[in-house]
């Protein structure tokens, strides 16, 4: 039976009068890695940040581990590894020191596959932090995030910066770790491709409200894109509409239909409807816009041209 | 709780150019003044000591503090209790002071002082640097209510509620005593001194303790 790692109930965060985080309810089971989606100032640096125990919520509450965020007790603190953005050592921090560091924070450190991870990108003990290049940064927080062994990891845009390889490198040993301890795993990233491979289930954010959370391997199976005419109805039960997007005279719609999807889209729509499979980075533009829309906001400059690009 | 190295080593070497500089200025005060060093006979030169260890706590907290900063973020997200960090920030301190006074320390109780003043013609040396060997001993636990104060100021500005002036107000409320207090070591000049000492290390006891349930709650990280 899997157990629940993380777990928050109608969490709230505001800035001033700014809602980051609104009445989220988020479950992650230990052995999970989720990828935590949401377009810039979706509120997934802010939920890690409560999830750490470094930012108070303004109502609501987060578990981990079974602790009340805010009140973590030191056995459990410290199984609990986190990378937040921006939340980087000081320059003058040689990487051996970190690592010590690191090793008198968290009981299960691993200082042998530290070195190893480190060794996979030359990086020498004695190099100070602030002599590295972004990625070889990126890197060595990743490396000692992982050498942590910990039972939850909390991960903001780990493979931001790295080249392809490295990041590829880096979310495969994460699955590694994940498959051996079954660590709970948050990632907030906006690299879709990269994750969407090692990820089991997807959480979206948009504006600090969860649009969606699902096990991705349901998703692949379970939902389409379909293109219908723009002034055609949508779909109806058993079929169910996640999101809709109009462009010109054609609407893209993302179905969810159950085992038997195709089918039953054929059911509803007829044969000659054009299906299309199911494509994460899609669906995600698809949601955030339909959000956006639904506020009554357009989108996000960055937003707008992403879906541009992906149409 | 377990002495981390590594964790003091860090909050340390976030002090360390403010340690160097205090050292530099303590060692050349206490080598330079020219009166000798007790209360009694200390005049403005008290006043310009305890403008020293004002600024040098104010500055120790400065680096040592700054909850909003990337390296905070980092470090309290390493997996330490907030208690462990508390009680790390605090030994870090104490050795910045220590290492300080201890810089004061190798002037006053080797001959380097009594030596300096003969050269420069002073008449009371060397024979007077005996009696001056309590001089960095007598002045250090006037850090424990500048300090006391200070990681509150710094800690209360980073909860959930701020309440940023509350510090600064308690600060000033220590620098209006201080002097007062400093006065103490001439009990027969300000009998009633003793009274505001008191009040201020009583004062400073609460602080700490208050700094230390607050630190629990504290808001980390930019």
């Amino acid at each position: 039976m899997s157990t629940l790692a993380i777990q928050t109930e109608a969490l709230s965060r505001l800035y001033g009068r700014q809602a980051a985080l609104d009445n989220l309810d988020l479950r992650v089971q230990a052995g999970r890695i989720v990828a935590l989606l949401g377009p810039n100032g979706a509120g997934k640096t802010t939920l890690l940040r409560l999830l750490a125990g470094m930012l108070a919520p303004t109502a609501g509450g987060a578990q981990v581990l079974g602790d009340d965020s805010r009140r973590l007790s030191p056995a459990n603190a410290c199984r609990i590894g986190v990378m937040i953005e921006g939340h980087e050592p000081p320059h003058w921090a040689r990487l051996q020191w970190l690592a010590a560091l690191q090793a008198s924070a968290a009981r299960g450190f691993d200082s042998g596959l530290a070195e190893r991870l480190l060794g996979e990108h030359h990086l020498d003990g004695r190099a100070r932090f602030g002599r590295l290049s972004k990625g070889q940064r990126r890197w060595v927080l990743g490396a000692l995030a992982l050498a942590s062994h910990s039972d939850v990891l909390l991960l903001d845009e780990p493979a931001d910066g790295l080249d392809p390889a490295s990041r590829r490198a880096l979310y495969g040993h994460l699955r590694d770790q994940v498959n051996d301890l079954q660590s709970a795993v948050l990632v907030a990233t906006h690299i879709i491709d990269d994750i969407e491979r090692v990820a089991d289930e997807v959480a979206v954010l948009h504006r600090g409200r969860l649009l969606l959370h699902a096990d991705l391997e349901d998703l692949r199976e379970q939902v389409r894109e379909v293109d219908v005419p723009a002034t055609a109805p949508l779909p109806a039960q058993p079929l169910e509409v996640l999101a809709s997007g109009v462009r010109g005279d054609r609407r893209s719609v993302w179905i969810r239909g159950g085992e038997t999807v195709e089918a039953r889209i054929a059911d509803q729509l007829g044969g000659s409807t054009a299906v299309h499979p199911f494509n994460l980075e899609r669906l995600f533009l698809a949601l955030t816009s339909d959000a956006a829309a639904a506020d009554g906001r357009p989108a996000s400059p960055n937003e707008k041209e992403e879906v541009a690009q992906c149409a | 709780m377990r002495l981390s190295v590594p964790l003091l080593l860090w909050l340390w070497r976030q002090t360390l150019p403010v340690t160097i500089v205090a050292a530099v200025a303590v060692a050349g005060l206490a080598l330079l003044i020219p009166a000798r060093l007790q209360p009694q006979f200390l005049e403005l030169w008290g006043a310009l000591m305890v403008l020293v260890m004002v600024v040098h706590s104010v500055a120790l907290v400065a680096f040592q503090g700054r909850p909003f900063s990337g390296p905070a973020g980092y470090l309290y997200s390493r997996g330490f209790s907030r208690d462990r960090l508390w009680v790390h920030h605090w030994l870090a301190s104490a050795a910045a002071v220590l290492a300080v006074w201890l810089a004061a320390g190798l002037v006053v109780w080797t001959p380097l002082r009594g030596w300096t003043q003969w050269a420069l013609g002073n008449p009371f040396y060397p024979g007077a640097a005996g009696l001056d060997a309590g001089f960095p001993l007598r002045l250090l636990p006037f850090y424990v209510p500048l300090l006391a104060v200070l990681h509150y100021s710094w800690i209360r500005s980073a909860q959930p509620t701020r309440g940023r002036w509350i510090g600064p107000i308690l600060l000033a409320w220590v620098l209006c005593l201080l002097p007062l207090a400093l006065a103490v070591e001439a009990p027969d000049e300000f009998p009633l001194l003793g009274v505001a000492a008191c009040a201020l290390g009583v004062a400073a006891v609460l602080l700490v303790v208050l700094s230390w349930r607050l630190h629990r709650n504290m808001e980390v990280g930019p």
